[in-house]
């Protein structure tokens, strides 16, 4: 009996174990319910990530291993290896944000050496064929303030770093590069160099150029060689009598010694090459825009002059020291993804049918190619690795649709004049049928046939400007750049860091009205504004560039459009004067003015100054300022300058309380949160966070942290404001909340007006643990705003986490007695899912922004994250309850219905004859 | 014809008195005096008819009332059922609170077939009365609702229809380019 007893009593207690195991699997499933991930068939389907690697500043062929590949290195401190054939990534390696790659060698001898980094340098050995790291080694710079001046030099697993000291000679200190022994040092006497002394280096030489007038004088000092004298070569040995300065001293890519001088401003330039140990000057002059390249063909030095006209590339080769011509290797090409290329590396390999010449080019839109025998084998769109402005646009109706459109866009409604134009229209249609039929209609429209949208609006097309002064347009469903046009001698805002801001004037819906998107940026001579209008969806210039003729000082989009349907835009220049592009929109401009205010944030003074249109006459718009604030107290500098998404919209105005209350969200829609960070009193990193109106100037809330520091980023939506930070004093990444209520009465049902309203908000705060370095954060947007809001996290380590608003929503209770509905008691910390990581396995590096855009679906939002890597996918932060599942079982739900709909007839049918036949008995 | 005469003549006595009196031999053959307890159904149906007649009235009032102030009885019912449903949410509660707020809604929408048949001086007030107790019933069951926080009469309620501020200003702006 005791036995039984006792085991009852432990199936009782481990029931109790494991209904609490089951009441944690339960609590745990129901965080995973809050996420949305994806199953593996589903992998790529809605989804798509393209690698890029920067700009190139070094390259080189690998013709040592078995696979052939080129390695380069990039101005994003990037190293990568790229198929030949291909030209897509083998590996890449990502170093270490915001360094340079000094040099890169000794491919050529079968391993790869990078130098990286100033103080101290890193030097690091790679495997050529994964990109494994072998080795890596930090060299101690002994003056650090001269970390401009030092050359490296890799040459057979010797690694020399090169610093010439002024007025004494050039110090050679060489290591073993796989190693980091450091082998000798050696001085050779250069006393000629000084702080004026423009030196390059052409290993093993180093040449320097002294002076600038016709005397000067180039110098070249034998790195190597103690004993040498220093060679000198007179600049009117070289151009003969009447060159004019300035003169400019650079090396030639390749393996050879060889400089080039430039003389008469950039009109001309001549080589000065080092055959056997005399330098040879070329009495030949060669053009002042030409790039130029050295290659070794069968021990016969061959010089490659690039040069770029109207779209016309043609590659001279020339024997170096006989400056014969040399047609066989000579390239013309033309083609549009090349705009003034540089040859960065090239390899002329003597094979059975005779000499291929390989050549890797970088144009000035950081593109590269791989040119072979005159064809260019590919390209890549390398710009697309710094992305400055990302716009999302809705992809136009379908021709069919477009003449249903303008079918009934026409103003009259009589009934006669409809049915003829449903008569005429049909009548095209049976016409554009036949000829479809017969396969000899024209073709309609110069557009691609997919390229038209679905019935979701989920296949949009990304407009992409890039900081080289490069327009992509990318479609959404597979990433393919549909067009791409560059825009020479225009840059970015520098203050802006070099951002271009990016309007979208007209969107697709207005057939016959083309969509527009504008383009501000300056000039890259004067700094002056231009604007660039093009049709977002096939790249065409619509008014072309057009030179503002004055600096922009800040700009927006009016919101409301001309008859056209265009949204004009709002220019302050520099002298605080108002300016609206285009023309047309000025009588739109003036009827809005009593309701427009424009604010400027200066970055340098910390001030802030919100202007107002209200003065403004029919025929002249005038900023008038109405008020001014100083927010730079104590060494403090505005980092962040937040507003809302524009096009946002609220659904829901406030959130019901446990005791079916409401509390009214502060929805201000021209508040904006404005980041100080700096030196507080106590010598601590401080953060200063203020909710502005800027419409009425008024300070709505500030809040200090102190012992935090930087990179803040900000989500600023609806009524909330999320914002990651680095704790010093915890040493962690934390999420802080702001949330604002109106409170339990809305002040005005109908209008909200920043003068009218003088309440200040309810502010509730929250901060939590983020277990992860935050890159970017952005937050999901939605055509009506029903859906529930998540942000979109960019985490160091690559992955893209898709965090719910409720997990960092500030009211989450301390007290787990005071339960909400759909509220989270609060933890300190946000858990990081797996299942939330929308990138899956798919790493991003270097996140430079996130853009959402609604799609036709409320439940859909479609993220497209870029950096060194793009990543496009779509979000459904409430799960898609707008449409079917994938796998819904349509057949099934037919086969049922009719089954019902069958035996209910059948059964009617028996149940009246029963009937029948029991009145007859 | 005599039937009916005596019948009415003996209707006219009493009950339960025996007549030994009038004896004559034609009487004998006749007409022998029914046993004690016995009733002729014509008697019988006489004796109701004449109740009604009497009473009828009375009767008639009597019923029409009971009618009239059923509602009102099965409002302790119905205060009981209440109690048992509960106040959570789920199938049965809301199948009984559902069948509290829709019967007197119905029997209030019958009314006029409900005192087709009565007619009489009470008629207005018995109405009345039957009316006051659906009434009765329907508060009892609204208040069922209210406690079970089915009646949308919080502000939370109308939050979906609650249409976004238009603004009035709009702004722009942010760091300046140059």
């Amino acid at each position: 009996m005791a036995p039984f007893a006792w085991t009852i009593r432990g199936n009782v207690n481990r029931f109790f174990v494991d209904a609490q195991i089951l009441q944690y699997l339960i609590v745990l499933a129901g965080l995973f319910n809050l996420s949305l991930c994806l199953y593996e068939d589903q992998v790529g389907k809605f989804d798509w990530r393209q690698n890029y690697v920067g700009k190139i500043t070094f390259a080189s062929f690998d013709t040592v291993s078995t696979a052939k590949k080129i390695i380069v290195a990039t101005e994003e401190n990037v190293i990568a290896a790229f198929n030949l054939k291909s030209g897509q990534i083998i590996w890449r390696r990502v170093l270490e944000k915001g360094g340079h790659i000094r040099t890169l060698g000794g491919v050529a001898d079968g391993d790869l050496i990078s130098v990286s980094g100033g103080v101290p340098a890193i030097v690091r050995a790679w495997d050529l064929a994964t990109g494994h790291i072998l080795n890596e080694w930090p060299i101690a710079e002994q003056n650090t303030d001269r970390i401009k001046d030092v050359k490296w030099h890799i040459k057979d697993g010797t690694l020399h770093h090169i610093l010439p000291i002024y007025n004494s000679g050039v110090e050679v200190t060489s290591y073993d590069s796989k190693t980091g022994e450091k082998l000798k040092t050696r001085r050779v006497s250069a006393p000629f160099i000084s702080q004026e002394t423009e030196c390059v280096l052409a290993a093993p030489y180093l040449a320097c150029l002294k002076g600038d007038s016709s005397l000067a004088l180039v110098l070249l000092v034998h790195l190597f060689d103690t004993n040498a004298q220093p060679q000198s070569v007179t600049i009117n040995t070289i151009f003969g009598a009447g060159a004019q300065g300035p003169y400019k001293l650079e090396s030639v890519l390749g393996e050879e010694p060889v400089i080039s001088i430039n003389a008469d401003n950039d009109q001309r330039k001549r080589i000065l090459a080092v055959i056997g140990e005399l330098p040879i000057p070329i009495q030949r002059d060669i053009a002042g825009d030409a790039t130029l390249y050295v290659v070794s063909i069968d021990n016969e030095k061959v010089l490659l002059e690039t040069t770029y006209k109207n779209g016309k590339i043609e590659i001279a080769a020339t024997d170096l020291s006989s400056s014969a011509p040399l047609p066989d290797l000579s390239v013309t090409l033309t083609h549009t993804s090349l705009q003034s290329p540089t040859i960065m590396a090239s390899v002329c390999p003597r094979q059975t049918k005779g000499i291929t010449c390989r050549h890797l080019l970088s144009s000035q839109d950081h593109s590269i190619s791989l040119l072979q025998h005159n064809k260019l084998v590919w390209t890549r769109e390398e710009a697309l690795a710094s992305i400055v402005a990302v716009e999302i646009i809705e992809l136009p109706m379908s021709d069919r649709d477009q003449a249903i459109e303008t079918e009934f866009d026409q103003k009259e409604r009589d009934v006669l004049s409809m049915f003829l134009r449903r008569i005429t229209s049909q009548i095209n249609q049976a016409k554009a049928f036949f000829q479809t039929i017969l396969d000899l209609g024209p073709q309609q429209s110069n557009q691609r046939i997919d390229l038209v949208r679905d019935k979701f609006g989920l296949h949009k097309m990304i407009i992409a400007v890039t900081s080289a002064g490069k327009l992509y347009g990318i479609e959404t469903r597979k990433g393919e750049i549909i067009w791409q046009l560059r825009l020479p001698n225009i840059r970015g805002f520098t203050k802006l860091s070099n951002t271009m801001i990016l309007y979208v004037q007209r969107g697709s819906r207005h057939f016959p009205h083309p969509p527009q998107c504008a383009l501000l940026a300056e000039d890259k001579e004067t700094g002056e504004g231009v604007v660039y209008t093009f049709n977002p969806i096939t790249g065409q210039p619509l008014d072309g560039l057009v030179k503002l003729g004055y600096k922009i000082k800040q700009s927006m989009l009016l919101h409301v459009t001309t008859d056209d349907f265009l949204r004009g835009i709002l220019i302050l220049d520099a002298r605080n004067k108002v300016h609206v592009y285009p023309d047309s929109a000025i009588a739109v401009a003036a009827s809005l003015g009593k309701s427009t205010y424009l604010f400027t944030a200066d970055q340098t003074t910390g001030i802030l100054s919100g202007f107002s249109l209200s003065y403004s006459t029919t025929q002249e718009l005038i900023a008038h300022k109405v008020w001014e604030l100083l927010l730079s107290p104590r060494n403090q500098k505005i980092t962040q300058v937040v507003a809302k998404n524009p096009i946002e919209r609220v659904h829901s105005q406030g959130r019901v309380l446990s005791d079916r209350s409401v509390l009214y969200k502060y929805i201000n829609p021209n508040l904006v949160a404005v980041v100080t960070e700096g030196i507080g009193h106590a010598h601590k990193n401080t953060l200063n966070l203020y909710l502005l109106d800027v419409v009425s100037g008024a300070m709505i809330f500030s809040i200090t942290h102190k012992r935090v520091r930087g990179p803040i980023h900000i989500v600023h939506s609806e009524n909330w404001l999320v914002y990651g930070y680095f704790n010093e004093k915890g040493r962690r990444t934390e999420i802080a909340t702001l949330e604002l209520y109106e409170g339990k009465i809305q002040s005005n049902t109908t209008v909200f007006s920043s003068l009218a309203t003088t309440k200040l908000p309810i502010v509730e705060r929250q901060a939590f643990i983020f277990p992860a370095s935050i890159e970017y954060m952005q937050e999901t947007i939605t055509e009506k705003g029903i859906t529930s809001k998540h942000i979109i996290v960019a985490l160091a380590n690559g992955g893209i986490l898709e965090l719910p608003w409720m997990m960092v929503d500030p009211r989450r209770p301390t007290n787990p007695e005071m339960r909400e509905e759909g509220v989270i008691p609060y933890m300190p910390e946000i858990p990081i899912h797996m299942d939330a990581i929308i990138n899956y396995n798919q790493s991003v590096s270097r996140v430079m922004g996130i853009h959402t855009s609604p799609s036709g679906l409320e439940s859909t939002c479609l993220v497209f994250v870029h950096g060194l890597d793009l990543f496009y996918t779509r979000v459904a932060p409430s799960k898609t309850f707008d449409v079917l599942k994938e796998d819904f079982d349509y057949y099934l739900i037919v086969i049922v219905l009719a089954a019902l709909l069958i035996s209910s007839y059948i059964t009617k049918k028996l149940a009246s004859q029963k009937a029948q036949k029991q009145a007859w008995k | 014809m005599t039937m009916t005469a005596n019948s009415k003549q003996s209707s006219k006595r009493s009950k339960w008195a025996l007549d030994f009196a009038h004896k004559t031999k034609q009487d004998k053959s006749v007409e022998i005096p029914s046993p004690p307890g016995y009733t002729p159904t014509g008697s019988l149906f006489h004796n109701v008819e004449y109740m009604r007649e009497s009473d009828s009235n009375h009767l008639i009032i009597k019923k029409s009332w009971d009618l009239a102030l059923g509602p009102l009885k099965q409002v302790p019912m119905n205060l009981f059922i209440m109690y048992m449903a509960g106040s959570s949410i789920s199938i049965f509660p809301i199948m009984m609170v559902g069948m509290l707020i829709i019967r007197p809604v119905k029997a209030l929408f019958t009314l006029q077939q409900t005192f087709k048949v009565i007619e009489g001086t009470h008629a207005f007030g018995q109405k009345f009365v039957y009316f006051l107790g659906q009434l009765v019933n329907i508060a009892l069951a609204l208040y069922k609702c209210q406690s079970m926080g089915l009646l949308p009469t919080h502000a939370s309620d109308w939050l979906a229809f609650v249409e976004p501020q238009t603004r009035v200003e709009y702004s722009g702006g942010g760091f300046i380019y140059v």
